[in-house]
C-alpha cells in the first residue's frame, strides 16, 4: 500500500515535470512517389524554397508548429515569418495553407498527392504516409 | 496626412495581428500587407538625412518620413499556373509628402515546378534585398546600406521576369531574367532606364546565399524640363548573405558606371542572434562623384508575432553633402543619426 502510492505520486509528479512533448512526423499522401526524406529536403518545401510539393501548415498558435520548424529548419517562428515576407512581398511565393490542425492536415493531405505536412505522431493512420520522423 | 498615416501606422500592427491567423487557406483572393512606423532624428539641421528618393529628410527634430512607410498587397489565384499580383506602399517620396506608388502589378505563370514567367510591372532586382527593400520585417538593418541602394533608387520594372530553379545536389541555382523599362521619380529629376536588362545568377547552400547581378539600360535623366542626352549605364553587383548558428552575415559591392564618375559602393553587416533579440554592425562606403561612409550599430528585437522593434545609430561621414539634402553652404558631416522603428506584416 505504502508502495503504491508512493509509485502513484512520483508518476504524478514525473507526468508534471516531463513537458508534454510532441513527436511530429512528416506526412504526404500514400500514393506519393516519396518513401523517405531528409531534414533539408522536407525544410525546402516549407521555406518557400521548392514548389514541388505543397506545404500545409499548422495553426500559427499550434506548439506543434514552432517544434517543427525548430528541428526540421533550427528557426524561430520570427525566423520563417521573415523569410516568407521576403518570398510573398515579392511576388515570388505565397504562405503556405494553413489549417486547423492535425485532423484537417490528415484531410488536405489526403486530398492531394502533391501535399506535405507534419502531425503528431499519435494522429497518423492509414490515410498518410510517414516520410519523416523528427529527432 | 502629415499626422493621421504614423498614427495609423502604429496602430496598424495591433489591428491585423489577427488577420494573419485568420487567413482562410481556401480563399483564392489573399490580402497580406507589411509596414514600418518609425522616428528619425539626426544630430544637426545644416542638412537633412533621407532615403536615396526623398526630396525632404530628417533634422534634429524627429520626423516620421523617413522610414516609415505601409505596404498592400493583393494576391489573386487564377487556376493551378496563373496568379496576379498587385502591391501598393504609402511612404515619403520625390515630394516632402506622403504618396503611394503602385509597386507591383503583374500576371504570373508558373509554367513548371522550376520555371515561372510574370508580366506587368515586375521588382527590380538589383541588389540582394532590393525586391523587398521597403519590407522592414524582412531585414534585419533599419534601412537598406545608403552607400549601396542609393545607386539604383528604383523598385520596379515595366516588362517581364523569368525565374528558373535548379537543383545542384543540396544546392539550388536560380537564374533570373528581366526585361523593360524603370522610371523613379526622384527630389527634381526622373530617372528612366529604358532598354533594361537585368541577370541575376542566385546559388543558395543551406544558410549560404551568394549572388550575382548584371544590368544594363539605357538611361535618360530629366531635370525639370531640361532632357538630357540618353546614356548607356551598367550596373554590377556581388552579394553574400549567412544566416548560420545565430550568426548574421549580409554584404554587398556595387559598381555603377556609365553616370559621371564610375561609383563603386559596399557594405558589411554581422550581427548574432541571442534569442529574439538580434544586434548589429555595419560598415557601408560609397565613392565616386558622390561619397560618404556610414559605421552603423543597431538591434532587431523581434517582441511580437508578427513584428519586430529595431533601434539602429548610424555615424555617417558625407564628403561635401555626400547623400544629405539640402545642405547649408559650410556643411562638414559627421552626422550622428538615431532611428526607432516598429516593423510589421500581416
Amino acid at each position: 500500500m505504502h508502495n503504491m502510492s508512493l509509485s502513484f505520486v512520483l508518476a504524478a509528479i514525473l507526468g508534471i515535470g516531463l513537458p508534454a512533448r510532441a513527436e511530429v512526423v512528416v506526412v504526404v499522401n500514400p500514393n506519393a512517389p516519396e518513401a523517405a526524406m531528409t531534414k533539408e529536403e522536407v525544410a525546402q518545401y516549407f521555406l518557400g524554397k521548392s514548389g514541388a510539393l505543397v506545404p500545409i501548415d499548422q495553426p500559427e498558435s499550434a506548439p506543434i508548429r514552432a517544434e517543427f520548424y525548430k528541428k526540421v529548419a533550427d528557426k524561430d517562428p520570427s525566423q520563417v515569418k521573415a523569410l516568407w515576407s521576403k518570398l510573398v512581398f515579392t511576388g515570388r511565393a505565397t504562405m503556405p495553407k494553413e489549417v486547423g490542425g492535425s485532423a484537417d492536415v490528415k484531410k488536405a493531405v489526403a486530398a492531394n498527392p502533391k501535399a506535405i505536412g507534419y502531425i503528431d505522431r499519435s494522429a497518423v493512420d492509414a490515410t498518410v504516409k510517414v516520410i519523416y520522423t523528427a529527432p | 496626412m502629415k499626422t493621421i498615416i504614423p498614427v495609423a501606422l502604429l496602430v496598424l500592427p495591433l489591428a491585423v495581428s489577427t488577420a494573419w491567423a485568420q487567413d482562410d487557406a481556401t480563399q483564392a483572393v489573399k490580402v497580406s500587407g507589411f509596414g514600418t512606423g518609425a522616428l528619425t532624428w539626426t544630430n544637426t539641421n545644416d542638412a537633412l538625412f533621407a532615403r536615396p528618393y526623398q526630396a525632404g529628410g530628417a533634422g534634429t527634430k524627429p520626423r516620421t518620413g523617413v522610414d516609415s512607410n505601409v505596404g498592400l498587397q493583393i494576391d489573386a489565384r487564377i487556376n493551378d499556373w496563373l496568379s496576379l499580383t498587385g502591391q501598393g506602399i504609402v511612404r515619403k517620396l520625390e515630394t516632402d509628402a506622403y504618396g503611394a506608388t503602385g509597386t507591383l502589378a503583374f500576371a504570373k505563370a508558373r509554367v513548371s515546378d522550376t520555371l515561372a514567367v510574370r508580366v506587368g510591372r515586375v521588382p527590380l532586382a538589383a541588389f540582394l534585398v532590393s525586391d523587398y527593400r521597403n519590407v522592414g520585417y524582412a531585414n534585419t538593418m533599419l534601412r537598406p546600406s545608403q552607400e549601396v541602394y542609393a545607386q539604383v533608387p528604383n523598385d520596379s520594372l515595366d516588362g517581364a521576369d523569368v525565374d528558373w530553379r535548379q537543383d545542384v545536389g543540396s544546392s539550388s541555382v536560380t537564374t533570373q531574367i528581366a526585361y523593360g523599362r524603370s522610371t523613379a521619380k526622384l527630389a527634381g529629376q526622373t530617372v528612366t532606364f529604358t532598354n533594361a536588362r537585368v541577370l541575376n545568377v542566385i546559388l543558395e547552400q543551406g544558410p549560404f546565399t551568394v549572388r550575382l547581378g548584371r544590368d544594363d539600360a539605357r538611361m535618360v535623366l530629366e531635370q525639370g524640363r531640361v532632357e538630357l542626352p540618353k546614356l548607356k549605364v551598367s550596373f554590377t553587383a556581388a552579394g553574400f548573405a549567412m544566416d548560420w548558428n545565430n550568426a548574421v552575415v549580409q554584404s554587398e559591392y556595387t559598381i555603377a558606371r556609365g553616370f559621371g564618375a564610375t561609383s563603386r559602393g559596399w557594405y558589411a553587416m554581422g550581427g548574432y542572434r541571442f534569442g529574439k533579440v538580434l544586434p548589429f554592425f555595419s560598415h557601408g562606403k560609397l565613392t565616386g562623384d558622390v561619397a560618404q561612409r556610414t559605421d552603423s550599430i543597431g538591434v532587431r528585437w523581434d517582441a511580437f508575432r508578427s513584428a519586430d522593434i529595431k533601434f539602429q545609430v548610424d555615424r555617417v561621414k558625407p564628403e561635401g553633402a555626400g547623400l544629405f539634402n539640402q545642405a547649408k553652404p559650410g556643411f562638414r558631416g559627421p552626422v550622428t543619426v538615431g532611428a526607432v522603428a516598429v516593423d510589421f506584416v500581416f
